[in-house]
């Protein structure tokens, strides 16, 4: 079983020289060689290729063969997800930031993939969705019930009963997404693993 | 929280249309006369169709269709195959890369100097005639594609590949050289694709036969690495041990060892001893000291095995290689018991890596089977050869060389299994159709005649062995020269064949 990670970053517009340089800067070891250049890192190798100016394609390979599958989907896991990290660092410029664009584990012999990388973007999970569906649907009542209070007898009631149902409502349509939104501060750019159950995924 | 990076949703489901894709050219391949083989997986990959012609050409395709810009770990997958198939397979075999996806040109000048043939197509649809195209062009043994190709098959990488494989090395090194001039510009002149292209170029004026103007131009290239990179980067002891090499296949074997053995010293230091690029030199050390003594080849062999199990793993491909040649390597020096035991743990390790119809596979279950007849188990090394024949026909096709000198090793063993008959019928069988497809000329016809005469004598039969050695010396004194010692064991033969006629002559009239 060869298993490989096959991964893509998209960055802004650079040379492969620039690129290199960037790197180089967070990853010391990186040396000219294979299709663009390479690093040894603890138990993996890695090899980049600039595919294009805003593409940069990296493949990571176990060092030692000999590791039992287990342990060497275990070690490429680890490695690749220090690796996006830096990547991630290393290629985001003012105004542009770099993302992984996709990475994947896959056994080289039967194309088959084990895991697949997906970006954390909590601002668009389940929950989030569903939070800014109550939020519309709580304006809605909130418009509704406004209205209503607007066809009363003017007065300083009136205005009270507005300005309470107005607090009441619109506070918790505020709140309600807030957490995605701190969430999102706090893993942005970030990914975690994802089994493929029918050892496919993005092409 | 659970979209792709870029938005698509997890699965994309692209493999029922290469499915179907995949279907279709293997459909029209066998049409073309091609059939599919399926247990071949080339440096551990298993190409989407691999197909041979039944002559020894082989084609290992991958289909890929995408709208994405080509993944560079592809080329590298199928880089790798096409090493490995140019090292064991016994013909011509040629990688293809059938794609829809985009290919950036950053990454078209990078493969131009695999060897790999690429072909990008705006839709699948094309594919039919692309392939029709890639059989002409291979079947065209000028190793120049249809001129009115419109599949990209006759683009100047395509053909620099098929000129390489096809062994015209006059015209590969002038494509080369124009691949050489463009790369330099699309990726500068230090980048590793540039500097494999002017190894490649190297290796090509040794090939035809510019052996001290290629080590002039390895020496070259290494002076510029050294000056670039310095002395101790990968790139620039790369070189020298591909200058090693090179020393090594122009016959000068001990510039060679000595080349390998001070980068092995500066290896060891720079990469450490367990770096793949240390034992990948201590493999080629090792094969130059058994092409010149197979005993401290074996020490050498044995030595590295332990340390490659260690670092690479068993099912490592270099691993493997190394323990095939380490059985050669005991065959050579007489010891076949040992040899047998090191081919036999292997074969099973081999069908599991690389398929049981891997060129590299079936090598090894022949070279059981004649390390078995040397042994003087001649049961199971008939056993084993009749086994192996039939698979060899279905993957090599029955007209290969290495068919047919299979079944002369298995006529050997009739021989020696003392089924007489039997082995002169294999012997006038395989004579036939190694005369109809090689030549009277060649020296595998040429030895098959000599081991027929050799068992028509055994046979008893000595006036036909005396007429069969009579045909074959005028022969073998026009093709490999009086003095060859081939001759003089045929002059030998014929020698004792006239001594035991008379002697019967003289036995059945009562002369002394």
């Amino acid at each position: 079983m060869t298993l490989v990670v096959s991964g893509r970053v998209r960055h802004c517009q650079m040379l492969p020289d620039k690129v290199h340089d960037l790197l180089r800067k967070h990853l010391p070891g990186l040396q000219v060689s294979g299709l663009d250049f390479s690093v040894d890192l603890k138990s993996c190798t890695v090899g980049f290729f600039c595919n294009a100016s805003s593409i940069l394609d990296y493949t990571v390979t176990a060092k030692a063969g000999n590791l039992p599958p287990p342990a060497l989907v275990a070690a490429l896991a680890r490695e690749t997800d220090g690796l996006n990290d830096v990547l991630r660092k290393a290629l985001t410029r003012p105004f542009r930031r770099a993302r992984v664009e996709f990475c994947l584990i896959e056994d080289e012999r039967s194309a088959s993939r084990l895991l697949y990388w997906i970006r954390e973007r909590p601002l668009l999970s389940r929950p989030a969705k569903f939070s800014y569906v109550l939020c519309f649907a709580l304006l809605v009542l909130a418009g509704v019930l406004v209205d209503n209070t607007l066809h009363q007898k003017q007065g300083v009631e009136r205005s009270n009963d507005i300005t309470g149902m107005l607090l009441a409502i619109c506070i918790p349509v505020v709140l309600l997404p807030l957490p995605f939104f701190f969430e999102h501060l706090n893993v942005r750019g970030t990914g975690r693993w994802a089994f493929s159950r029918t050892g496919e995924g993005p092409s | 929280m659970g979209l792709l990076a870029d938005g698509r949703r997890p699965i994309v489901n692209s493999a029922s249309s290469e499915g179907t894709a995949i279907k279709k050219a293997s459909e029209q391949l066998n049409g073309l006369g091609w059939s599919s083989i399926r247990e071949i997986a080339p440096s551990g990959w298993q190409p989407d169709l691999v197909v041979t012609d039944g002559r020894g050409n082989l084609i290992c395709m991958e289909l890929r269709i995408g709208t994405a810009p080509l993944h560079s770990s592809t080329i590298s997958t199928l880089t790798r195959a096409q090493a490995d198939l140019k090292e064991t397979w016994p013909g011509r075999s040629v990688v293809v890369l059938l794609t829809t996806n985009p290919i950036s040109p950053r990454l078209q000048s990078a493969l131009s100097t695999t060897g790999l043939i690429y072909i990008q197509l705006p839709t699948v649809e094309d594919f039919p005639r692309a392939i029709d195209e890639l059989c002409e062009a291979l079947q065209n043994q000028a190793g120049k594609g249809s001129p009115v190709s419109k599949s990209g098959i006759d683009s100047a990488i395509n053909q620099a590949a098929l000129a390489l494989d096809a062994g015209q090395w006059e015209y590969a090194l002038r494509l080369y050289r124009d691949i050489l001039n463009e790369q330099v510009v699309t990726l500068g002149e230090n980048h590793p694709s540039v500097i494999d292209t002017k190894n490649r170029l190297a290796m090509l004026l040794a090939r035809t036969g510019q052996v001290a103007e290629a080590q002039a131009e390895y020496r070259k290239l290494l002076d510029g690495q050294v000056q670039m990179f310095g002395a101790d980067h990968p790139i620039a002891l790369e070189t020298r041990s591909n200058l090693a090499t090179a020393l090594a296949q122009s016959g000068d074997i001990d510039s060679a060892l000595t080349a390998y053995d001070a980068l092995l010293l500066d290896e060891v230091r720079v990469l450490g001893p367990d770096h793949p690029q240390t034992l990948a030199t201590r493999f080629n050390h090792a094969i130059a000291l058994a092409s010149r003594d197979p005993g401290p080849a074996v020490t050498a062999y044995r030595e590295l095995l332990a340390d490659e199990l260690r670092v690479l793993g068993p099912d490592n491909l270099r691993t493997l290689a190394t323990r095939s040649n380490l059985a050669a390597a005991l065959g050579r020096t007489a010891d076949f018991p040992a040899a047998l035991a090191v081919y036999s743990e292997l074969l099973p390790d081999q069908i599991r890596v690389l398929g049981p119809d891997h060129p590299g596979t079936l090598a090894t279950r022949s070279n059981i089977a004649l390390a078995l007849t040397w042994s003087g188990d001649y049961t199971s090394a008939l056993i084993s050869f009749r086994e192996l024949v039939p698979d060899q026909i279905r993957v090599l096709g029955s007209d290969h060389e290495g068919t047919l000198v299979a079944r002369v090793n298995l006529a050997v063993a009739l021989l020696r299994a003392g089924d007489i008959p039997a082995a002169l019928r294999e012997f006038q069988e395989v004579l036939a159709d190694t005369v109809r497809v090689l030549g009277s000329d060649h020296p595998t016809t040429l030895d098959i005649r000599v081991d027929l005469a050799a068992t028509l004598a055994t046979a008893g039969d000595a006036e036909a062995a005396l007429v069969a050695y009579g045909e074959i010396l005028p022969d073998l004194e026009r093709v490999l020269g009086p003095g060859d010692p081939k001759v003089a064991l045929v002059q030998e033969a014929m020698a004792s064949l006239r001594r035991e006629i008379k002697l019967r002559i003289s036995g059945k009239f009562g002369l002394t």
